[in-house]
């Protein structure tokens, strides 16, 4: 236990005035968006927790087994059109519960039924808008809720590109469709936030949930190129002019952060290798004139002086290009997204390690 | 002794959460975004600076955790990460003034601007004394009084995230306090 004299209580309390120094709260949300996309993107593969996931399943069960067996099927059914004010509408979010665990069993599948209960919080809130029922507390735990499905539907959608099954790019459009409509949807749902209740908080988590579907409709995307690469199949109604600025965005994300390490690296080397940055950064293409450039290094400028080309290439692809691109172009940008963003893996992991 | 309830605990990730999930590491975000900012902004007295640090220190840990090294203390590793990054940062100023010129610099009368520190929490005489007697101490010093007594990490987080005993931390915050009590006299 610290025993302080008045005299170092007095300092004391001069340290916790220094806790009411203002913090840059814009600067920080924005920040906080940003790294977020980033983990959104870059998030291990299977990180999903095996006794996490065996506990989840299991509650579902019993949930599932409770709403069929207790209150019987006919009661489940009415519950479907209940509204968060009514005494039915636990009995619905159990229901979805019980779907999630039936249903859900193909790849993508249950992302897309997440996204379904997603939209249907969203339908919940116009209907209660549409009867003068709006209230804080409802609209705050369907918001909740919204956002709860569109991140565990990213979690499902870790697994899928590995899939071999050609109906699940299907599944994928579809999900990228719904995710669309989700989008316009919570639009309309903002601006009723906005004009009816004027609560900050609830219009700041509502902020939030535009932030999660954009990561979601990301994650979507990128888990369709990444089947399609895997797959060499495309799916003749692809966004193809959405998925390649997606390809460009994640791209750039991913250079951007083996760049640093890259440069973290060099900087503490030679001279030359300095030069060799600068040279990067002015996209020029120096001759290997300094011998005292170890090999690594010089294989990884090349590596990523080709992937800024190529990223650069793909950046310059104009609107009209996009829109007329066969499905071989469009495969041709797939690929190169692989190769780069496997080249990229590789990188990162050799500049780790060494 | 009384808990409070604004310090977040060393592990703020529910039970089910990973920090390498979106949410996880939301929730590691959400609870020490502003802490480790402010911690910052008292060391560098800059905004733009603490900013830019505390960009640093976050995507340095997301760079950790993605490659899939495991954090036992996330309090602690923040607030080393932290401290990598401003003693970095002050080297950078070395190059071309050195820290004890910055800190004279700093804590001169010079005006205030929006970017620079707060003033108004040291309008008075004596607070005026509190902050040059500060600016006075080594940065270890300031440091470890800046950990104890803002951030409120315990003996023991301060040790985790300076890597030293808890003996050694106690004695060492004992005489920084000492040292500082004798500046402002």
């Amino acid at each position: 236990m610290e025993h302080y004299s008045s005299e170092q209580q007095k300092i004391i309390k001069h340290f916790h005035n220094l806790k009411s120094i203002g913090v840059d709260f814009a600067y920080l949300k924005n920040l906080r968006a940003e790294i977020l996309t980033r983990v959104a993107v870059e998030q291990p593969r299977h990180a999903v927790i095996v006794w996490q996931t065996a506990w989840r399943v299991a509650m579902r069960a019993v949930i599932a087994v409770a709403c069929l067996g207790i209150v019987g099927f006919g009661v489940v059914f009415a519950s479907q059109y209940a509204n968060p004010q009514s005494f039915l509408y636990p009995i619905k979010l159990a229901s979805e519960q019980a779907q999630l665990i039936l249903g859900g069993t193909q790849d993508g599948a249950k992302a897309d039924l997440r996204a379904k209960f997603a939209q249907i919080r969203l339908s919940e809130i116009q209907t209660l808008d549409q009867e003068n029922q709006l209230e804080t507390s409802s609209v705050q735990k369907a918001l909740a809720q919204y956002v709860q499905h569109l991140q565990d539907a990213q979690a499902d959608l870790e697994s899928v590109s590995s899939s071999n099954d050609v109906h699940v790019l299907d599944q994928l459009l579809a999900l990228e469709n719904r995710m669309f409509d989700l989008t316009a949807q919570l639009s309309s749902v903002y601006d009723i936030i906005q004009t009816k209740l004027q609560d900050q908080t609830i219009l700041d988590q509502a902020a939030s949930a535009r932030h999660i579907s954009a990561l979601t409709q990301q994650v979507i995307v990128r888990t369709i190129i990444e089947f399609e690469a895997n797959s060499q199949v495309v799916a003749a109604d692809a966004r193809k002019g959405d998925h390649i600025l997606t390809i460009v965005f994640l791209l750039q994300q991913q250079y951007d952060s083996v760049w640093s390490e890259f440069s973290d690296k060099v900087k503490q080397d030679t001279r030359a290798e300095m030069q060799m940055l600068s040279d990067i950064n002015a996209t020029v293409s120096p001759e290997k004139g300094a011998a005292d450039i170890p090999s690594q290094d010089w294989d990884a400028y090349v590596a990523l002086r080709d992937i800024k080309q190529s990223i650069a290439r793909m950046a310059a692809m104009k609107q009209e290009e996009l829109q007329v691109m066969s499905d071989n172009q469009y495969m041709d940008v797939v690929r190169e997204y692989k190769r780069a963003s496997g080249i990229l893996a590789q990188l990162e992991l050799s500049l780790r390690t060494h | 002794m009384k808990h409070d309830r604004s310090q977040p605990s060393s592990n703020p990730l529910k039970a089910q959460e990973d920090i390498r999930s979106v949410r996880g590491f939301g929730s590691v975000y959400d609870a020490y975004a502003e802490r480790i900012w402010r911690h910052i902004f008292i060391r560098v007295r800059l905004r733009e600076e603490a900013n830019d640090l505390t960009s640093q220190v976050f995507y340095k840990t997301w760079e950790y955790v993605k490659s899939g090294r495991r954090i036992t203390n996330v309090s602690a590793f923040l607030y080393r990460t932290a401290d990598h990054a401003i003693i970095d940062w002050y080297r950078v100023q070395k190059r071309h003034v050195s820290l004890e010129e910055y800190l004279e610099q700093s804590a001169s009368n010079e005006p205030v601007t929006h970017e620079r520190f707060d003033e108004k929490a040291f309008a008075q005489t004596e607070a005026q004394r509190f902050q040059r007697a500060l600016q006075r101490m080594s940065e270890k010093d300031r440091t470890l009084l800046v950990m104890r007594f803002v951030d409120e990490l315990d003996i023991e987080e301060i040790a985790r995230a300076l890597g030293k005993s808890r003996g050694a931390v106690a004695v060492a915050l004992h005489r920084a306090l000492k040292i500082l009590q004798q500046f402002m006299r």
